[in-house]
């Protein structure tokens, strides 16, 4: 696998092979044939990556984001017949993560999930600028005692034709705070399929009984829940997951 | 092992229990019969110390502790096993993450994977599960008879000394239900200390498991005790004749 680190604004690791094309300086990614990347950004400066994901190309990337007071960008285009994957993990500590998506080609599809954990503002912006474009956008994250803020706006301008949205946004919230889910589509032709979905919940407490009548103390009960909920509903292999386990983002 | 005295419980200002006793020793096989909504899983509920139901008045001692005064986990910890007339379903947390988690809550030492992995592997043939199922959520998407044996998995591996099995028969078709009773011997056999509550509508898992008592349970508390042959008596007769016939005896 590919794989490219960032710490403190700087690249910590690269191993890559020709399936990416990489600029160092300023963070570009481009697709050459199919690829998978995991990728890292950990720390408190401002990063902002742009990913080119070109005609035919599908581009899988597994992302694990530990972010302090700071911004993270993605600047995403992607062409003709092309697929990027995102499962990405944010562990947030007040930051934003901006994402802009421009599908700028008949067929592109992309597939965003992620999971956030702790006081984040998340932006998306998808532009269905061809038809037959897709996207299936599932925002999951869990609020212990922070506000969490999701923007997910997508917009299908006139004769951009069949193209087929969804979106799915769940925020459990352990304590009472503050948390907004903000489902944003502007669309400007007939012809698409649309569908969203948000939720904003406590910690089920039938899961939680269920589970401590096992035995399970209630930290390690809520525990399992919120890394099954957050880790579980991304589309991860077992490597992927137990990498996220290592971190054990619930103790943050 | 087990000691009900005057229970009163309710459930948003309804009161569900009434003055309910019931009295269980180490190894003995008690069943629960009665009509919907009696309070038959209330009752297990309130064992394993489900918040929701609130106890007004009574005592539930086990083992001579007070058993009110244990959390639902400290009181699964220490052998209380309710196997849930409907199991949740609980999306993301995977069934062996979760086994894992309920051995390691029970032992200060390390949990050895490789003999976890042998009971597990045992077990769940034992029960005719498909071995996929242990890697999937927790009963998310599995089927009645599925999610029965799930449970009876959890118990086997739990090794519980009382098990309170709520409806477990329902749902299970015929060969289902035999592979479910075998399960339940077995672990009799291999725990013979341990104390069983059935919760039962029919008869017909008690050709399997032979009680020790059998109770019918109306308006809240235990109406009558009997052997097998009451529980023959029920299916025959049904609940409501044994009820008339109580009334007279009371007056
Ligand atoms: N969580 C609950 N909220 C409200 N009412 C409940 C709840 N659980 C049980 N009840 C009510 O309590 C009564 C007893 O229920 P239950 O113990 O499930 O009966 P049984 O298992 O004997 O069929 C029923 O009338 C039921 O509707
Ligand atoms: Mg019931």
């Amino acid at each position: 696998m590919n794989i490219i680190s960032i710490v403190n604004g700087k690249i910590n690791k690269l191993d890559l092979n020709s399936e990416l094309e990489f600029d160092e300086k300023n963070i570009c990614i481009n697709t050459i044939s199919n690829s998978k990347l995991y990728l890292e950004i950990i720390g408190d400066e401002n990063v902002k990556i742009n990913i080119l994901v070109k005609n035919d190309t599908t581009l899988k990337i597994f992302n694990y984001s530990k972010l302090e007071h700071c911004s993270l960008d993605f600047n995403i285009v992607q062409n003709e017949n092309s697929k990027l994957t995102m499962n990405c993990m944010f562990n947030s500590n007040d930051s934003k993560i901006n994402s802009l998506v421009n599908l700028n080609g008949k067929n592109s599809i992309i597939e965003y999930n992620s999971s956030c954990l702790g006081e984040t503002k998340k932006k998306l912006r998808i532009n269905h600028n061809y038809s037959n474009t897709n996207s299936i956008v599932k925002s999951y994250a869990v609020s212990d005692n922070e506000n969490i803020n999701f923007d997910i706006e997508e917009f299908v301008p006139k004769n951009s034709v069949n193209c087929n949205l969804s979106q799915a946004s769940k925020i459990i919230t352990i304590k009472d705070n503050k948390c907004m889910i903000k489902p944003i589509l502007l669309i400007d032709e007939k012809d698409v399929n649309a569908s969203h979905s948000s939720v904003i919940s406590p910690i089920s407490e039938s899961d939680l009984l269920y589970i401590r009548s096992r035995g399970i103390k209630l930290e390690d009960a809520k525990k399992l829940l919120i890394n099954g909920f957050l880790i579980g509903n991304l589309s991860l292999n077992e490597d992927e997951k137990n990498i996220l386990l290592e971190k054990d983002i619930f103790r943050r | 092992m087990l000691k009900i005295k005057k229970l009163n419980v309710s459930i948003e200002d309804k009161e569900i229990l009434k003055n309910f006793n019931l009295n269980i020793n180490e190894g003995e096989v008690h069943v629960i019969m009665g009509p919907n909504g009696v309070g038959k899983s209330t009752l297990s509920k309130v064992l394993i110390g489900d918040k929701n139901y609130k106890i007004n008045d009574g005592k539930i001692s086990y083992y001579n502790e007070d058993l009110l005064k244990l959390e639902v986990d400290e009181r699964s910890r220490k052998g209380i096993f309710v196997a849930y007339q409907l199991p949740s379903e609980i999306e993301g947390v995977n069934n062996i993450d979760f086994l894992k988690s309920a051995i390691k809550a029970r032992s200060d030492k390390q949990i050895n994977l490789f003999k976890f992995a042998n009971d597990i592997e045992k077990l769940s043939k034992d029960l005719k599960l498909k071995e996929n199922m242990l890697y999937r959520n927790i009963n998310a998407g599995f089927s009645g008879g599925e999610k029965k044996k799930n449970e009876i998995l959890q118990m086997r591996l739990l090794k519980p000394k009382l098990v309170i099995l709520d409806e477990i028969d329902s749902g299970l078709d015929v060969d289902s239900l035999r592979i479910v009773c075998d399960n339940v011997l077995e672990y009799i056999k291999e725990n013979p200390k341990t104390s069983l509550i059935i919760i039962t509508h029919y008869p017909r898992i008690l050709e399997y498991i032979k009680p020790d008592y059998v109770h019918i349970m109306k308006n809240g508390c235990i109406v009558k005790t009997g052997d097998y042959s009451l529980a023959l008596e029920i299916e025959k007769e049904g609940f409501e004749k044994i009820s008339t016939n109580i009334i007279k005896e009371n007056i």
